[in-house]
């Protein structure tokens, strides 16, 4: 072991010229595959968020699929508007309608919640777990794991951030929106007071990227509650598909949540051949780069050879070296990847954390020991091949 | 002490087959000093490296006392190679920016020496080398014969039994080179077998016995003339008369 530590010392320190660039390669090959394994956790992770937040509801909920909108199409939201009204007053006592906001465009959060807010639509669990906050006095709604807010946030966003829409099919987030923030409250049922709660009603938002684009939210649940009147309700919205021009596919809420999962999960794979490719990539290029290392060390490991280390000295420190090269680069290539969250999106930085923690080092970790095991293994026999005469002359 | 028998080497496959070696038959005596003559590419240095477990013979046989070197393995040639031989080579093989005293220690460590056993060894050597004031000295700031008396130092330290030498004055000059054979000479009357590859005769001359190479056939020549520093001598069987 004496001897192993040894030539490791002086293995390092005599391929400092080459083991740094090596640092920096290995290191820049570990930020992609734990990039990439984001990109793909957070897939996962998507999924498992949906599986939590939304429990199966019963037979009665239905969600209405947009197989319509058209963002060039203004007049949608105003006709999809009365299509609910109508469905509505159709069944005034059978059905209830709740739609709720998915984050489309880009929501300025300010830094202050104010505590005047009635404007929080849905809020799902999850998401508020994440942001530390304690649902457990909020009325719930029946059926999803959502949370209906009509209460001030204050304290849970520390500071101005922009949520970016892509945070999630699956969250059915609204904020509490301050002015510059554009609400065009356009629910048939409410006031034109825009302060008043707008829970359970179409909500349209000005898209903060582009102050000409309306994006509505299209997610529509409808929740019938007498079950007898379901064909009744579902032809009704066909019809009245037809009359305003919408195409809302009604969907029982279990094939949904089926197919946001399938849909997920697919999105998961194609990124997961993303991430077994960076990982192929990983190992190949670790393995080369030490083989060419070795290559260029060859006259060096020869002069040990001669001079009385052994093969198994030489396999020993060689794998060694490549354990604290591949560990240094992987701890290095972490702590980037958490540096690079500074300042970000404070729910962002938790969701990537709570990756990192829960997955990233199940992947990464074996990754690393897989990259050490054969970048240092296939050194090892490389070295053995090559006879000491062969490495002595360089 | 040492037998060769039959030794064959080849390099390459198919058409790029090369054979280096080609039926070796040589026996080194205990405390021998000898000179391996041969021009270029003449498979002098692959019979070093034969003789020093550095490389395996493709056929034939090689004992060293009563140990069938050719048969032991990968593993027991390295241990074979650590507790017998030492090498010294032309372009020194020192690791430059170790220190003297550093180049000296490594086949000390390689032994699992303690580390004050190898401090006084250390120290033995380089009194015994004259290369005291060099011990803190990094490689890289020596000069040629520096190096390469550093390099014998790094031979003898570990006490092989045999010591051997390719080209060791091929990159001094005459002078130094002089010094150096004079160094190898006094190691051999202390008890050590030498095996000195040269292509210089007068080189050679410093050694008690002759054999050369060509094309990887041994070539004992009964006449041969060998130039020692100034003056003439004749080789008969492989033997200065």
């Amino acid at each position: 072991m004496k001897k192993i530590m040894h030539l490791l010392t002086e293995m390092i320190l005599l391929k400092l010229k080459t083991f740094i660039p090596l640092l920096i390669m290995s290191w820049i090959v570990f930020v992609i595959v734990i990039m990439a394994g984001e990109v793909f956790l957070s897939g996962i992770y998507r999924v498992m968020v949906i599986r939590d937040t939304i429990d199966i509801p019963d037979e009665r909920v239905y969600y209405l699929k947009n197989t319509y909108m058209s963002e060039s199409d203004w007049d949608f939201g105003p006709r999809s508007n009365e299509l609910l009204k109508e469905l509505e007053e159709t069944f005034p006592d059978e059905i209830e309608i709740a739609a709720a906001y998915s984050m489309r465009g880009v929501i300025k959060l300010p830094a202050e919640p104010q505590s005047r807010g009635p404007e929080i639509v849905f809020l799902n669990d999850a998401y508020l777990k994440m942001c530390g906050i304690d649902t457990s006095g909020y009325p719930k709604r029946e059926g999803c794991k959502t949370t209906l807010v009509g209460a001030d946030l204050k304290g849970a966003f520390p500071e101005e951030y922009t949520v970016k829409t892509d945070f999630g099919l699956s969250f059915y987030i609204a904020a509490s929106l301050e002015p510059g923030t554009k609400l065009i409250p356009q629910n048939i049922y409410s006031s034109d007071d825009d302060s008043k709660p707008l829970d359970g009603r179409l909500v349209v938002v000005q898209d903060m990227a582009d102050e000409n684009s309306l994006i509505y939210s299209n997610d529509i649940y409808i929740i019938i509650d007498d079950t007898d009147v379901t064909q009744s309700v579902l032809q009704t919205i066909e019809r009245l598909n037809a009359k305003y021009n919408t195409g809302y596919a009604p969907e029982n809420i279990k094939q949904t949540y089926s197919n946001l999962v399938k849909n997920c999960l697919k999105t998961s794979q194609e990124k997961a051949v993303f991430l077994v490719f960076s990982v192929i990539i990983c190992i190949i290029s670790v393995t080369t780069m030490n083989m060419v290392d070795i290559l260029l060390h060859k006259k060096m490991y020869g002069i040990y050879y001669a001079n009385g280390f052994t093969s198994k000295d030489m396999r020993g420190a060689v794998i060694l070296t490549d354990t604290i090269l591949f560990t240094t680069s992987m701890m290095l290539a972490w702590a980037f990847c958490c540096l690079r969250l500074k300042g970000k999106n404070p729910v962002v930085v938790r969701m990537i954390t709570d990756i990192h923690y829960r997955y990233i080092w199940t992947i990464i970790i074996p990754i690393t020991v897989i990259c050490i095991i054969i970048s240092g293994i296939s050194a090892a026999l490389y070295l053995d091949r090559k006879t000491p005469a062969e490495l002595v002359r360089g | 002490m040492i037998r060769l028998e039959n030794i064959c080497k080849i390099y390459g496959t198919g058409e790029g087959r090369v054979k280096a070696l080609n039926g070796i038959d040589l026996t080194i005596e205990k405390g021998d000093m000898l000179s391996v003559m041969g021009t270029s590419g003449s498979g002098k240095s692959t019979l070093l490296n034969i003789l020093g477990c550095m490389d395996r013979a493709t056929s034939g046989d090689y004992y060293y006392d009563d140990v069938h070197v050719s048969a032991l393995s990968a593993a027991k040639l390295d241990l074979f190679r650590k507790q017998k031989i030492g090498f010294v080579f032309q372009d020194f093989a020192l690791l430059p920016n170790y220190t003297v005293y550093e180049s000296i220690e490594m086949p000390l460590i390689a032994q699992n020496i303690p580390g004050r056993k190898r401090r006084k060894t250390i120290e033995r050597v380089v009194e015994r080398l004259g290369i005291t004031n060099l011990m803190d000295k990094k490689i890289s700031t020596l000069s040629g014969g520096q190096k390469q008396r550093c390099a014998i130092g790094r031979a003898v330290a570990k006490d092989s039994e045999l010591i051997l030498a390719d080209e060791p004055t091929g990159a001094l000059d005459s002078k130094n080179g002089e010094e150096i054979m004079k160094l190898f000479c006094e190691l051999n009357e202390e008890g050590r077998t030498v095996v000195v590859i040269t292509h210089d005769t007068g080189i050679a001359g410093y050694c008690k016995r002759h054999v050369r190479i060509e094309d990887g056939v041994m070539v004992t020549h009964d006449q041969e003339v060998v130039v020692e520093r100034d003056r003439i001598v004749t080789v008969k069987d492989g033997r200065i008369s």
